[in-house]
């Protein structure tokens, strides 16, 4: 058998291995969060049938989705790559040949970038879509291929501007992404709705994927063998060079236990020099939040608010639905974080197991992170709405507590649930933000349940919280 | 043909301003165990990583049996068996399928592998996932790893932490037998008891530089310490 297979076969067996462990998430929680998100979502899309994205609009959306799951891949992609705390690293010290450990990557990448087009297919058929059909599988699997690639691409790319700080090539190398990231885009909006394009824009579309494959493959091979080597210290190193402190523990101590004020501090610290490249992505997402809002807001795509009605009435005027609506997504974006932090942390917290830290301070810690991170939430949207003049004065100061209502609710509920599943911080990130959003669009809907919501749910989420924590602290996940 | 297995020429790295490896030079010659010594940080680990070909030496070069191995050479690799100080493992693959594997990517013969297990006392843990090790049980099977495929050269990176002392004796009397065998073998060890028993010559290393480097016998005649503990002839010398 050769190298190749060998290592991924192993790793292979190694993730069949998990999931035989974790059947309750394949055959309990994912059935339920799916048929939940296909009886909620799906009844949603029913019921706006008149309102019918573009076919730009849903290409503009692909590529935005592709474009974000490239950023989001860069910390993984460059562990694949480089072996970051990863038992391939081994296996550098072993005669291989550069080309293995770079098939092997690939195969890495392309094999969860093969989830995710499952997935959006998937997704796509709860929307109301047709499954895929047997002609769309070939834009599928080049969806695949060129996403790895890219990925993989973007990945080198990155570590290698850190070292070298070249800017010809990084300039090369993002002349090279965006076209590749709308191809992506593009292709992902062909294989879940193929009537978007003409029969000779799709032959044209698919020639360029492959087109894109066969030269991003060869510049990948030549990039990963010119560069692995003298760019594999400092991706290892990448992460123990000095930084500022920008989170004082001292004055967190004023406010909380000391036990929750260190973790408080070292999880602030780690987001704010960027642990995953999913702290960028989140903060991407957050902006493309806040500037969706403002083009909605300023274009007046929402009809105008009846002239008459009560004061209190304006909590339902379209402006301030969507003002309330952006506030509640921008959260739910943010709090994405606690899962990927709480993943992230997770080979660190011996320490924590160590000391006589109690399941109630590890939640809290993770509680009072997802406020601190999604804090912005309702000032960004709030001030969207004060600087478009889109709602009443008369307004502005009830509509800054119903956005504050909607933060203090929705990144509890994202904090109380952070130990939920802390090894599968993607799953966790689907059942938070559902949850989150699920309760988020009551609120905003009429704030008064969102209150009951929170009240009923306060102690037994508190209490579950606080039982994962600690049962994560007995059993270390497993 | 010269018996010089291990050949490193002036090695310098850096990261940034910080000079991990200040241009280092030793040679270590068939059926000889070399330790290398010094405190954390004085870049012990750097230059093993530099010999294994695991990072780049900004100047300098490295041969290993002869060939150029500066720049990751993968042929160069088949005479290595190395150790690192941190050995992370997957954890949902036994301690018998690890070593399979490395036995399978090394070309070595499959039969080491239960010849392995029994020599390190894992056979009763070989069927177990390797992420229910313990430290000791992660060194060995390390340890184990290293030494599939017969190797010509020898690079451990601490491999006493963890083990217990019957199997810090067994190591030290199987790293004797590779040695009558005609292995270059480079120790890195902090057990400095062990450094003095096992090897040939030991290199000690202050701030990047290899500030002394002679049997352990000349060098306690170097620092005038013939009756005193091995570490304080380290302490004397790597200041």
């Amino acid at each position: 058998m050769n190298p190749f297979r060998r290592l991924i076969g192993a790793t292979l067996r190694s993730q069949l291995r998990w999931a035989r462990e974790h059947l309750y998430y394949w055959l309990v929680l994912g059935p339920v969060i799916v048929g939940f998100t296909a009886f909620t979502v799906a009844r949603v899309v029913d019921n706006l049938s008149d309102w019918q994205p573009s076919a730009s609009t849903l290409i503009v959306a692909a590529i935005a989705f592709e474009g974000a799951l490239i950023a989001l891949s860069l910390s993984r992609g460059a562990a694949e790559i480089y072996h970051l705390r990863r038992p391939e690293a081994y296996f550098d010290a072993l005669p291989l040949t550069p080309a293995t450990h770079l098939h092997a990557a690939l195969a890495a990448r392309a094999g969860r970038t093969l989830v995710v087009a499952i997935a959006a297919s998937a997704a796509h058929r709860m929307a109301g879509g047709a499954w895929i059909e047997p002609l769309s599988w070939l834009p599928l699997v080049l969806l695949v291929s060129v996403t790895s690639l890219t990925e993989t691409l973007a990945a080198l790319n990155w570590i290698h501007w850190g070292h070298t700080r070249n800017q010809r090539v990084a300039a090369l190398a993002l002349l090279l992404l965006f076209p590749a990231a709308a191809a992506c885009g593009a292709l992902l909006a062909m294989a879940v709705s193929g009537d978007l394009f003409s029969a000779s824009t799709k032959r044209w579309l698919m020639l360029s994927a492959a087109l894109i494959s066969v030269i991003f493959y060869f510049v990948v091979r030549l990039q990963h063998g010119r560069w692995r080597a003298a760019d594999m210290e400092y991706a290892r190193r990448l992460q123990s060079s000095n930084h500022l402190r920008l989170v004082s523990l001292e004055r967190l101590r004023r406010r909380f236990a000391y036990a929750v004020a260190a973790q408080l501090a070292r999880d602030l610290q780690l987001t704010l020099r960027a642990f995953s490249s999913a702290v960028y992505v989140v903060g991407g997402m957050a902006a493309l939040v806040v500037g969706g809002l403002t083009t909605i807001l300023l274009t007046h795509l929402l009809p105008p608010a009846a002239a008459s009605g009560g004061w209190l009435d304006l909590t339902w005027t379209p402006q301030v639905l969507a003002i309330k609506s952006a506030c509640a997504l921008m959260v739910a974006v943010l709090a994405a974080l606690v899962p990927l932090l709480v993943a992230y942390e997770l080979p660190m917290m011996w320490q924590e197991r160590a000391t006589a830290m109690s399941g109630l301070d590890l939640c809290t810690a993770k509680l009072w992170y997802a406020r601190a991170v999604s804090l912005i939430a309702p000032f960004a949207t709030w001030l969207v709405a004060l600087l478009t003049r889109q709602v009443p004065a008369i307004y502005l100061l009830p509509l800054l507590a119903e956005c504050l209502w909607l933060w203090w609710m929705m990144s509890s509920l994202a904090g109380w649930l952070a130990f939920e599943m802390p090894t599968r911080p993607g799953l966790a990130i689907i059942v938070l933000t559902t949850g989150q959003l699920a309760a988020g669009a009551l609120a905003v809907i009429f704030w008064p349940a969102g209150l009951i919501i929170h009240v009923q749910a306060t102690h037994s989420l508190r209490e579950r919280g606080r039982h994962m924590a600690r049962l994560y602290l007995l059993t270390e996940g497993d | 043909m010269s018996d010089t297995l291990i050949e490193v020429e002036a090695v310098v790295k850096r990261y940034g301003a910080i000079v991990a490896v200040a241009g280092v030079s030793l040679r270590v010659r068939a059926g000889e165990i070399y330790a290398l010594v010094g405190a954390n940080g004085a870049g012990k680990s750097t230059l093993i990583r530099m010999i294994m070909g695991l990072t780049t030496p900004d100047t300098g070069r490295v041969l290993i049996c002869n060939e150029d191995h500066t720049h990751q050479g993968a042929t160069t690799k088949r005479h290595l068996g190395y150790l690192p100080e941190e050995l992370t493992l997957y954890n949902r693959l036994t301690g018998r399928e690890y070593l399979e594997l490395v036995a399978g990517l090394k070309t070595a013969d499959a039969a080491q592998v239960p010849e392995a297990l029994r020599f390190f006392e894992l056979e009763a843990a070989a069927d177990k996932l390797a992420g229910g090790y313990s430290l000791g049980m992660r060194k060995k099977l390390g340890l184990a790893a290293a030494m599939l495929g017969e190797p010509e050269v020898f690079m451990l990176d601490e491999p006493l932490n963890g083990l217990d002392v019957e199997m810090m004796r067994k190591l030290r009397l199987r790293l004797e037998d590779e040695r009558r065998r005609g292995r270059a073998i480079v120790v890195s060890s902090h057990v400095m008891s062990f450094v003095e028993r096992v090897s040939d010559r030991v290199g000690v290393m202050r701030a990047g530089l290899l500030v002394a480097e002679d049997t352990p016998a000349r060098l306690r005649e170097l620092t005038a310490m013939p009756d005193a503990p091995f570490e304080d002839v380290f302490f004397q010398l790597a200041g």
